[in-house]
């Protein structure tokens, strides 16, 4: 439920604004001349707003395709990424969002047709280069899927012909995928899930869907003809770690049509060194920022070295016993490796 | 003229008004107890209720100087907030209306502040005008006082902005004029919504108090009649203790004991260590959400 809906002039008319006000018609609206206004200001609690985040419609100027982190590597030349949404719906405690912005609020651009034709301009622009544009990095790309249509408006625009050279991946935890079934699977487009034990799930990812449901959704994607990716990522080290994700890797690759997985890939809980510190301020009681955190390599904090490479090695070994696929591994020291 | 100040004992509210007839009807309510007038501020005190009430006199300027003034008594925890509750113009709600308001303008120079929402609630929200002086004019489907932009921007200093709200009950508008209002029947307006401000007020001390987290002092006055201990080392015995005070639960062996040790970066060490033995169990996170 969203109490209240901040609103840029400029953008009232747009029909993504229309579908949202509609959505929640007992929702104060309140005018802003800009979204840094709300967004923005320094003196925010992330943690206090996540109690009851607003939506802020917005328009996005400036630039809509970023080149993504190196570390984002599954396929295609190029790798980039564009943002719909800041913030997500879920709570997942070890999500980097929490460290990266001030305000909780859900801040959604509604000029979807400018991100539109940037990204046919970009990925012409790319010419014979095959671009691999990531939607879910600073958002779920499914999870508000009801209120924003987002997929319902991007995937025709990857449908087109002249964007067939083109990947989107929508990354997501999220069992909406209406917008996908009702249209015909596209060869371009991956919807990758991330997935954690149900234990770990329940522990530090609140609000998400169970493992189970993912899986189904999974599943009925596949079925469809979806390309679908895993996302063991990030792996939780806890006391039980070896049992609860052998049996994870057991579920999904039972569950899943083993021959028809997109790509794979791997990495433990790792954050830049400064989101840490406000994450670990805006949760000082949580286990999860203490329990086998060391300084890494750069500016990044992850666990242990030697406790990082005994979980992935732990989670490769389990995951090459079901698919012989490579596994896209990451590491907080910002190693990207095919193969541990 | 320089004079010691002891800071009020516990204050979870701090409450602002700029009246004395808007402060009459709570501080009967809630036993409130004179603690200190100065500069033309009154700042009280409720045990009971862990609340500081200040009233400030009229406009941006005294708003602005109050909350400062008052700040100096008041020592801030996590579950410390503001909240401005006045008698407000506005140009379309009926008289006696209590408004939760969403957005604060100032009319002299066009700063803008967006009060978050903790916590749903039954109030009518509003977008309210700060002005300079009294006037007959109300902005469309708008409120207007004279010192909410100068309390947000004030307090906003001292607390983050969630913990910063304002209650505004409708004193005026196009059909009753500001001026037929007298001190009467501004404690009447004010009494009638006594109900709903106290039922907000525990709405956001609940927010607030679910959040607070407590840690097991750490006891640096003793270890530091023990070892020489840094500016650096002190810190790092901050952190590391937290983390103690987190892992503790999960962890097979007892933390080490400070006192077995004969220097700050022997026990530091040690107590590194051991928070790296220790593995968190899932089931008792639970717990803790």
């Amino acid at each position: 439920m969203v109490d209240i809906i901040y609103l840029e002039e400029s953008i009232r008319n747009s029909v993504v604004s229309e579908r949202v006000i509609a959505r929640y018609p007992d929702a104060q609206l309140v005018n802003i001349g800009h979204y840094g206004e709300v967004f923005n200001p320094r003196t925010q609690n992330f943690r206090l707003q996540k109690n009851n985040p607003a939506i802020i419609l917005a328009g996005k100027d400036g630039r809509r395709i970023m080149d993504a982190p190196d570390e984002y590597t599954t396929g295609g030349d190029g790798h980039f990424y564009f943002s719909h949404m800041l913030n997500c719906i879920y709570d997942c405690r070890y999500c980097f969002l929490q460290g990266m912005y001030r305000s909780a609020n859900y801040l959604l651009f509604v000029n979807y047709d400018d991100f539109a034709s940037d990204l046919r301009q970009h990925a012409a622009d790319c010419g014979a280069k095959k671009p691999w544009y990531f939607s879910g990095y600073d958002c779920d790309s499914l999870a508000l899927e009801p209120v924003t249509g987002f997929a319902d408006a991007f995937l025709p625009v990857f449908a087109e012909q002249h964007m067939q050279h083109a990947t989107l991946e929508l990354r997501t935890k999220s069992t909406q995928i209406r917008s996908l079934l009702k249209r015909d699977a596209m060869d371009n487009v991956v919807v990758a899930f991330s997935l954690n034990p149900q234990s770990v799930i329940e522990s530090v990812e609140q609000g998400t869907p169970a493992l189970d449901k993912r899986l189904q959704a999974m599943r009925r994607l596949q079925d469809a003809g979806w390309r679908v990716g895993l996302r063991f990522d990030p792996v939780v080290w806890h006391a039980d770690f070896e049992n609860s994700y052998q049996t994870l890797f057991q579920q999904v690759f039972t569950e899943l049509d083993v021959g028809n997985i997109d790509s794979i890939t791997l990495g433990a809980v790792r954050l830049p060194k400064n989101f840490h510190k406000t994450m670990a301020r805006l949760f000082p009681e949580h286990w999860l920022f203490k329990a086998g955190m060391a300084q890494r390599e750069g500016a990044m904090i992850g666990y242990k070295k030697s406790l990082e490479e005994q979980l992935l090695l732990f989670c490769q070994q389990q995951i090459d016993r079901y698919v012989d696929l490579p596994v896209f591994v990451y590491s907080a020291d910002n190693v990207t490796s095919e193969q541990l | 003229m320089s004079h010691s100040i002891t800071p009020l004992p516990k204050v979870d509210l701090v409450l602002v008004t700029a009246l004395v007839a808007e402060a009459r009807p709570l501080l009967d309510k809630w036993r409130f107890q004179h603690v200190i007038s100065e500069y033309g501020f009154r700042l009280y005190y409720s045990e009971h209720r862990c609340s500081a009430l200040l009233i400030t006199g009229i406009g941006r300027n005294s708003a602005a100087a109050g909350v400062m003034w008052a700040s100096s008594y008041i020592l801030h925890t996590v579950t410390s907030w503001y909240c401005n509750l006045g008698i407000a113009g506005h140009a379309v709600q009926e008289l006696g209306t209590l408004l939760w308001v969403n957005k604060v303008a100032e009319q002299h120079s066009e700063a803008v502040h967006y009060p978050p929402l903790l916590r749903k609630n039954d109030l009518p929200g509003t977008e309210l005008v700060t002005v300079d002086k009294p006037c007959d004019e109300y902005p469309e489907n708008c409120a207007v006082d004279m010192e909410a932009s100068a309390f947000v921007e004030t307090a906003r200093r001292l607390v983050s902005s969630e913990r910063v709200q304002l209650l505004k009950i409708v004193s005026d508008n196009p059909q009753s004029h500001y001026t037929e209002l007298n001190k009467d029947k501004v404690q009447e307006l004010i009494a009638q919504q006594l109900p709903a401000i106290e039922k907000f007020v525990s709405q956001i001390q609940n927010v607030l108090t679910t959040t607070q987290t407590s840690f097991a002092d750490l006891p640096i006055e003793k270890m530091r009649e023990r070892w020489h201990i840094t500016v650096s080392q002190s810190r790092q015995l901050e952190r590391l203790w937290e983390s103690r005070d987190v892992l503790q639960q999960y962890a097979a062996d007892e933390a080490p004991d400070w006192q077995q040790y004969s220097s700050v970066k022997e026990y530091l060490t040690a107590l590194e260590h051991w928070l790296m033995a220790v593995t968190p169990t899932l089931d008792k996170t639970r717990q803790n959400g």
